[in-house]
């Protein structure tokens, strides 16, 4: 996921016309208590993260002087937030909220169109309102061929249960954020709260935008601002994650790599979105444990994949490694199999204490049998089996149980 | 008979690149009716012994088109496909992976507006055993994976539908046609389309869906059965269950694999699809003998 910050947030929907209050990063107390000095003495402060829920995990703090402000920023500063470690703060403006309203503007694959979800309950986690009070969650689908008018925006706010005031004021809002959500090639955009103040504004009390992967080669400013605090999507990297993405950087667009660090003692190097999600299941119901997970786009394998098998064979703990791929179309083989053949060599493996399964087929594999053959010790195998064999396989030799035959 | 595809569909190939030149031989080798290729600015050449036509509406002028395939990177899909639903090409199959995800909901509202329909993005093919091929599938090995046959099979994962296919192949049990629907969370044709298709088709006896977390098509082929939509048996399999609670991305290449506002768990696909009468199949070893049940319930292979 590609979820730009608060603050990158926040920019993005007041560029395009949604009312934001007053925001400012800070990276120490002492920055905090500046800035809540500067908006008056009374702010709010957010741990600056990836992430949501921040006001469970308890980073987030309403401050009435620059003097709580630094305690209570120095206190957020130690949290982790759902494995993110809090470095910087967003110190936004107090406002004085009247009413609490949800927005969301997302895709609905069912429909296959964009869909504005808005609550005049807001506040609370949209799971929340869905179990609790779907009756309260209101839906505009959008043809994105033709876009959404302002007048269509107010009436829909209307159709919720607004009264014309603050019907008004969320249609433009929710107007502006379709414009954000479009023009920056979002895949959800989020205000909750979306809130009515005082003299009746209706402002984004909050704002979240996650970014489409799959677009970020033309919005070059906006891949700037998901730094490296993004990690993985779900937590930062480690020093084993970064050392893949290095390797991935050889040349990222050509066998792209994705790969996640995991807790478990079996080095699972099985790729494809289906296949992949399938053999994680598989060994999880045999048991095992997977200390990773892994993809790799089609393409010249063979230095990512000799660079990636030695790197993750240095992880501690683990008791063995699996190697996989669905039957391939035109993928070679034989260019997989003589990357690994390679790590292997030189890595000088007793495979009765770590063994080493690999199931490959496809174009090339007479060839790469004939290359992991040089490997003693290691097991390939081929179209004659299934992803369920070889997880069992690999389960059964790294914990030492079952049978000696292989499937 | 078959869906989709068989080796009278005239197809027209968009985007006569290094992809096309490498796919070509493998599609008109295994029978695919290939009638005409489109690469802007090289309209009359030729490739492979192809005609290339500049635009789909030149092409269009010379040949009937049934269904064009794109060979067009993620980044210039959109035109490619505006193109052909706006040449009036019934079928378009868009195979490349990262299409952003704007693109793909103006090219699937604009073909919906048309009535063509789309399968893909991120789908890599269709083939129907035998008779033709289009897309990636099957590549250089496609009689090592299938046969011809009476099962209908259809997957949101490429990787996985050939698997499935290779699987009942090794069992002696052949294919009517494959479908890859692809991995993304918008794409064209799910389940109940091509469920809909299949039902129509006398050859296929029985079908097997592999579906993914993520998004309602499996709930929504779920209720398409349950409501007498599809009367033929169905066997399914759906992976993730074991960890829907868990923070861990279940796969990231698929990017409608994702569990949203607690729609799209595997385990409520399952259940829904299991009240349907549908055989869920909780391992992979399961899928072939249930396909042999299914087709005794059938009534003959």
């Amino acid at each position: 996921m590609s979820r730009l910050l608060e603050t990158d947030s926040l920019d993005l929907l007041a560029g395009h016309g949604v009312p934001v209050p007053e925001y400012t990063a800070a990276g120490t107390p002492e920055e905090a208590a500046a800035a809540v000095e500067k908006m008056g003495g009374k702010a709010v402060l957010k741990a600056l993260v990836p992430t949501g829920k921040r006001g469970k995990a308890g980073a987030v703090k309403f401050v009435s002087s620059p003097s709580e402000a630094r305690a209570e920023a120095g206190h957020i500063l130690g949290l982790t937030v759902r494995h993110f470690p809090v470095s910087r703060l967003i110190v936004m403006e107090a406002l004085d909220i009247r009413r609490e309203f949800f927005l969301s503007i997302t895709f609905d694959p069912s429909r296959r169109c964009p869909l504005v979800l808005f609550s005049p309950t807001g506040g609370v986690d949209i799971e929340e309102i869905v179990s609790e009070r779907p009756d309260q969650l209101f839906e505009l689908p959008v043809d994105i061929t033709r876009g959404l008018e302002a007048y269509e925006c107010v009436s829909f706010a209307e159709s919720a249960g607004l009264e014309p005031g603050p019907a008004l004021g969320c249609g433009r809002a929710i107007h502006a954020a379709y414009r954000a959500f479009r023009a920056a090639d979002c895949r959800t955009i989020e205000v909750n709260p979306l809130a009515e103040i005082a003299g009746g504004q209706v402002i984004a009390g909050s704002g979240v935008a996650v970014l489409d992967e799959q677009a970020l080669f033309r919005q070059p400013d906006l891949e700037k601002k998901l730094g490296e605090e993004q990690g993985n999507g779900w937590r930062p990297l480690t020093d084993l994650e970064q050392a893949i993405r290095e390797i991935d950087a050889i040349n990222p667009h050509v066998s792209a790599i994705r790969f996640n660090e995991l807790d478990g003692d079996i080095a699972f190097l099985i790729s494809g979105g289906g296949y992949g999600l399938s053999s994680f299941e598989q060994i999880t119901r045999e048991q095992g444990r997977p200390a990773t997970t892994f993809d790799i786009t089609p393409g010249p394998f063979e230095e990512k994949m000799y660079r990636v098998v030695k790197t993750v064979y240095g992880k501690p703990g683990l008791r063995g490694m699996v190697l996989s791929a669905n039957v391939s179309n035109f993928a070679r083989v034989d260019r997989r199999v003589a990357g690994i053949v390679r790590a292997l060599k030189e890595l000088d493996i007793d495979y009765e204490r770590f063994p080493v399964v690999v199931r490959y087929d496809g174009p090339g594999a007479e060839e790469g049998r004939r290359l992991m053959a040089e490997v003693p010790g290691a097991e390939m195998y081929g179209a004659e089996t299934t992803l369920e064999d070889i997880c069992k396989r690999i389960v059964d030799r790294a914990y030492g149980r079952g049978s000696a035959e292989g499937p | 008979m078959s869906i989709l595809l068989d080796g009278k569909t005239r197809v027209l190939v968009q985007g006569m690149g290094a992809e096309a030149r490498r796919l070509i031989p493998t599609m008109r080798d295994y029978g695919t009716n290939i009638v005409a290729g489109v690469s802007p600015g090289h309209g009359g050449e030729e490739v492979e012994g192809i005609p290339v036509y500049s635009t789909v509406s030149a092409a269009r002028r010379e040949h009937e088109i049934d269904l064009s395939v794109l060979f067009i990177p993620a980044r210039f899909a959109r035109d490619a496909a505006l193109e052909a639903i706006d040449g009036g090409v019934p079928v378009v199959n868009v195979v490349a992976e990262g299409v952003p995800h704007h693109d793909a909901c103006e090219i699937l509202t604009r073909a919906g507006k048309a009535g063509t329909l789309i399968v893909g993005p991120n789908s890599q093919g269709m083939l129907s055993p035998g008779k033709a091929k289009v897309g990636g599938t099957g590549g250089e090995v496609p009689d090592l994976m299938f046969r011809p046959g009476p099962v209908g099979v259809v997957s949101r994962s490429g990787g996985m539908g050939a698997e499935i296919s290779l699987a009942l192949t090794r069992a002696g049990i052949g294919q009517s046609t494959y479908v890859a629907i692809g991995g993304d969370l918008l794409i064209g044709a799910a389940f109940v389309d091509i469920l809909k298709l299949f039902e129509k088709d006398p050859e296929t006896k029985c079908v097997v869906m592999f579906g993914e977390p993520g998004t309602a098509r499996e709930e929504q082929a779920a209720e398409f059965i349950a409501s007498g939509g599809f009367t033929k048996p169905v066997v399914a399999m759906i992976p993730g269950e074991l960890l829907e609670n868990s923070e861990t991305p279940a796969t990231q290449s698929h990017t409608g694999a994702l569990i949203e506002r607690g729609v799209g768990a595997p385990s409520v696909k399952k259940r829904l699809l299991r009240e349907a009468g549908a055989r869920v199949a909780e391992r992979f070893s399961e899928i072939v003998p249930f396909v042999r049940d299914a087709l005794d319930e059938a009534g003959g292979t």
